[in-house]
Order: C-alpha cells, then sequence, then structure tokens
C-alpha cells in the first residue's frame, strides 16, 4: 500500500494557478526530495496532503485512504514546516515543545511520567535527550532544528514531510541533518518527503528527485535529474535560490 | 486592619484576586501570542458599549460585552485573513468605537461618572458585578485548562498545531473571546485606560524570570495578585486612585523583574 498517492491535483488561489495537474506516489520507506524553483508550488503541496488546504480538482490519498473522509488517517504524518514558523525565544524547554506536539490532555500543565518517556525517547532518536530540561532559546540553530523532528517523531509516524528543514543551516549541518534523516529512515522505516533548496546535501541521501515547477518536470534519481537539468533555467533558479549565487 | 471589617473593603479584596487570577492566565496568552495591542482595542470598544447601555437603559456591562466581543471577532477575522495588518485594524476600530461612546454619551441626559470608567474604581464593586465577576473567572479558568495544552501548541507554532489536528481558527476566536470578557471585568478594577497594562504586565515581568512556560504562569498568578492587592490596600491607606495605584505597582514590579533579567543574562554571557 502507498503511504502517498497524488492524482491530478491542482490549485489555484484566486486567478493564479498554483499547481497544475500534479501526479505522483511514494513508495513505502522511500525518501524522496521535492525540488522547484520559488513559487512552484512545493509548500502548498504540502499543504495540500496535510489537509491545511483542498485541492480545486484531483485527489489525494493517504495509505489508499481519502484523507477528507477519513481525517484520522493524517495522524500517521509528522510535519516539519519552515524554521521561520517557530518562535524560538517562547519559554520552552526541549522536552516542552516535544511535549507540545502530543495529543491533548485536558488540565494537563506538562507531561505526564508516559508522555515524559515518550518524550525522551523521540529526543533520543535525534541524538538530543541530554538537552530535555534546556530552554530552546539556549540551543544553536542546528540544535533547535534536531528538537523540532524529534517533535514531528514523538508519536510514532509512518509519513515524514519536511519543509526547507535545513535552510538556516551551514553546509556541514545540512549534511548532519541529512545523514541523520537517512539513518532515522532505515532505523524506523519512514517515508520521507522533503522539500528543499538545498539540493546538493539531500541529493546524498534523496533516493529519488521529484522536479516541480507548478506540475512535475520530471522524477528520478538525483544524480540523473541533476545532470538533466543543471544547464537549465530551472536549476539555475534552484541553486541561486540555495546557495545566494547569480 | 480594621479596614477588613467593612464590606466594601471585602468586596474589593476578593473582587481583586478574582480579577487577577483572570487577568494572569489571559496575560499568559496575551503575552506570548502577541496580542496586547487587541486587548488595548478591546478595553476602548468596550467604553462605546458603555455607553449604549446608558442611553438604551440596558445593563452596561452586558451591552460593553456586545461590543468589546464582536469588535474582537471583526479585529480578528481582519487580521487572519490578512486583509488589513492587525495593528492598523485595531487603531481604527478601537478610536471609533471610543468616538462613538462619546457622541453617544453626548445625548445622554442622566449623570454618568465617566471617571469611574475610565480609571475604574474597585472599592465601589457592588454585589452582583461580584458575582458576574466569579462566574467569568470560573468560565475563563475552566476553558483555559481543558485547552490548555492546545492553546499553548497553537501559540507556538500555529501551523504544526492545524496541521496535527488542533481547531486553530475556533480556538484563537474563543481566545479573543476570553480576552474580552476579561476586560470588561477588569474595566471595573482600573478602568478602560489602564486595563491593557493589567493583562500584560502579569505575564511581561514573569517572561523576564521564566526559562520555561510552567514558571511563566506562576510567576504571572503570583505577581498579578500580589499587585492588585497590595494596589487595593496602598490605595485605600494613601486614597490613591485604586486603578493607577495597582497599574503603577505592577509597572515598578515589572521594572525590577526587568533589571533583575538583564542582569542575570549579562552574568551568564560573562
Amino acid at each position: 500500500m502507498k503511504p502517498l498517492e497524488i492524482v491530478g491535483v491542482s490549485y489555484s488561489y484566486g486567478p493564479r494557478t498554483v499547481l497544475q495537474e500534479v501526479t505522483f506516489s511514494l513508495k513505502d520507506g522511500e525518501l524522496v526530495g521535492l525540488i522547484g524553483p520559488n513559487g512552484a508550488g512545493k509548500t502548498t503541496l504540502l499543504r495540500l496532503i496535510l489537509g491545511l488546504a483542498r485541492p480545486s480538482s484531483g485527489e489525494i490519498r493517504l495509505w489508499d485512504r481519502n484523507p477528507y473522509k477519513d481525517p484520522v488517517v493524517r495522524q500517521r504524518i509528522g510535519y516539519l514546516p519552515q524554521r521561520a514558523v517557530y518562535n524560538t525565544h517562547f519559554p520552552l524547554t526541549a522536552g516542552e515543545a516535544v511535549f507540545l506536539a502530543l495529543p491533548r490532555r485536558p488540565f494537563a500543565l506538562g507531561p505526564n511520567s508516559a508522555e515524559r518517556a515518550k518524550i525522551k525517547e523521540a529526543l533520543a532518536l535525534v541524538g538530543m535527550e541530554k538537552y530535555l530540561d534546556t530552554p530552546l532559546s539556549a540551543l544553536s540553530g542546528g540544535q533547535q532544528q534536531l528538537v523540532f523532528l524529534a517533535r514531528c517523531l514523538v508519536h510514532k509516524p509512518s509519513l515524514l514531510l519536511l519543509d526547507e528543514p535545513t535552510n538556516a543551516l551551514d553546509l556541514s549541518a545540512q549534511h548532519r541533518f541529512y545523514n541523520l534523516l537517512a539513518e532515522l529512515q532505515q532505523k524506523i522505516k519512514l517515508t520521507v518527503l522533503v522539500v528543499s533548496h538545498d539540493i546538493l546535501a539531500l541529493a546524498q541521501v534523496a533516493e529519488r528527485f521529484l522536479l516541480l515547477d507548478k506540475k512535475i518536470i520530471a522524477s528520478g534519481p538525483p544524480s540523473e535529474i541533476l545532470y538533466q537539468f543543471i544547464n537549465t533555467p530551472l536549476a539555475g533558479a534552484c541553486l541561486v535560490q540555495a546557495h545566494g549565487v547569480g | 486592619m480594621e479596614m477588613l471589617g467593612y464590606v466594601f473593603v471585602q468586596r474589593a479584596l476578593v473582587a481583586g484576586i478574582l480579577v487577577a487570577l483572570l487577568c494572569a492566565f489571559v496575560s499568559f496568552f496575551v503575552v506570548l501570542k502577541r496580542l496586547a495591542f487587541i486587548g488595548n482595542g478591546i478595553a476602548h470598544a468596550a467604553f462605546g458599549g458603555i455607553a449604549v447601555g446608558l442611553v438604551t437603559g440596558l445593563n452596561p456591562l452586558f451591552t460593553a460585552s456586545l461590543l468589546a466581543i464582536s469588535s474582537a471577532w471583526v479585529i480578528g477575522w481582519l487580521s487572519r485573513k490578512g486583509r488589513l495588518p492587525e495593528d492598523t485594524a485595531i487603531g481604527i476600530a478601537f478610536t471609533a468605537a471610543m468616538a462613538l461612546g462619546l457622541i453617544i454619551l453626548n445625548f445622554y441626559k442622566g449623570y454618568v461618572d465617566i471617571f469611574s470608567y475610565l480609571f475604574g474604581n474597585i472599592l465601589t464593586v457592588s454585589l452582583p458585578e461580584l458575582r458576574l465577576l466569579g462566574v467569568v473567572t470560573i468560565v475563563v479558568i475552566i476553558f483555559l485548562g481543558i485547552y490548555f495544552h492546545d492553546l499553548l501548541a497553537l501559540t507556538f507554532d500555529e501551523e504544526t498545531a492545524e496541521a496535527t489536528g488542533v481547531p486553530v481558527t475556533p480556538l484563537y476566536f474563543a481566545l479573543l473571546t476570553l480576552l474580552a470578557l476579561t476586560v470588561i471585568v477588569a474595566v471595573k478594577v482600573v478602568g478602560i485606560l489602564l486595563t491593557s497594562a493589567l493583562i500584560v504586565l502579569p505575564a511581561a515581568t514573569g517572561y523576564q524570570l521564566a526559562k520555561d512556560y510552567r514558571r511563566l504562569l506562576a510567576y504571572s498568578l503570583l505577581v498579578s495578585i500580589l499587585t492588585v492587592l497590595s494596589g487595593i490596600l496602598v490605595s485605600y491607606y494613601l486614597d490613591l486612585p485604586s486603578g493607577a495605584t495597582i497599574v503603577l505597582i505592577a509597572s515598578f514590579v515589572f521594572l525590577l523583574a526587568f533589571l533583575y533579567g538583564q542582569y542575570v543574562r549579562r552574568i551568564r554571557e560573562d
């Protein structure tokens, strides 16, 4: 059963077409990079998968179920939004940040012992267990991103969606992050879809790249996609955004 | 302690504790979600509502609640839809409501103690007002207790909260409603012009000292209750306006916490 199938999905925002007849699927346990220039519709596609917006036409299926009729299926998704979304000066410890990703328990000011065990386990997966009680604001950008990754893992998802997870990290931190992601994918049998402009670092671990520019332009092994498109304006646009070269 | 023998002082102290509790809980989200300006706008909108109540003969607290809640929703809707920058919407809504209140009051023939609405007087709180305050406090605390985790999650990161099934939009509007109700009952204590201080200062003070949200909530409660009670006592003994005294004490405590927070940060950096 495929974790994700997108069939002929289009999305318009007013008169602007953001996505046009997008079709692709993910195999179980696959790590796929979704790349493309700014405005290609990458983040919109993630928002549609998460149910934060509805497609104008087409169908999204998660484990062969329609998430609009059966929204519970979305509980199997872990989502890491772009880092700019977070307020990292929020008075939270790393453990509390992970706690907030767990389901609501009325009148609970903090985690109980069972939740604390889950939080520790999630932080251990990303090598951050010793920072359980450290304020988020005292961690480096790379460490904060690992805590946010632990937030996605705490409810043991089967499908992980990541939106620009390395855009504020230096090159070595990007490589460390993607290597960790590849390890986790093997270790806990995750299917992963990563939106990123850091295509060179992502290419080291992704099994497949999907090149999106309103529709899927190409799909295949990263080396093939990079080779095929490296001299096109589209690839140039990706590299300019990723590395600020013109 | 002879003052405690007076019924009006007893009522004022009970009202003070209830308002302090309410404001501390609401202040926690106001500071973290950056709703302080909305709170200020709601307080001003309440003035228009009070004027409508006086002229129509309806209970001014009721009409003030209606106008405060509806203006909170309009501001929330405008800012979430991105139709108008939030601060612009608030700036327009609260000055318009205040101006409407003044115009309406111009046609009112009876006596109005505008000062008590603008600056509050907790020493004149009546039994029905105390009962209303008690009901609002219980409702707000129960609601925040049930949804604390979700509200905190949406305050920290709305997008992930929504993606994980938290009903973000209904909760945001519920939070604005609680804020409006808190503003209305706080108006009796410190008045329209000083209410925003009471819904900002407790958590703003705690924020200078706390490294996690639970301590922030605890500091917020402590600061709120101590400053309101000490404000009532000081205003009674020195014969000062109660609202202004409470706000001045709360501001002084904030200043101390701010300086201490800066000092601790500097030591850590060294």
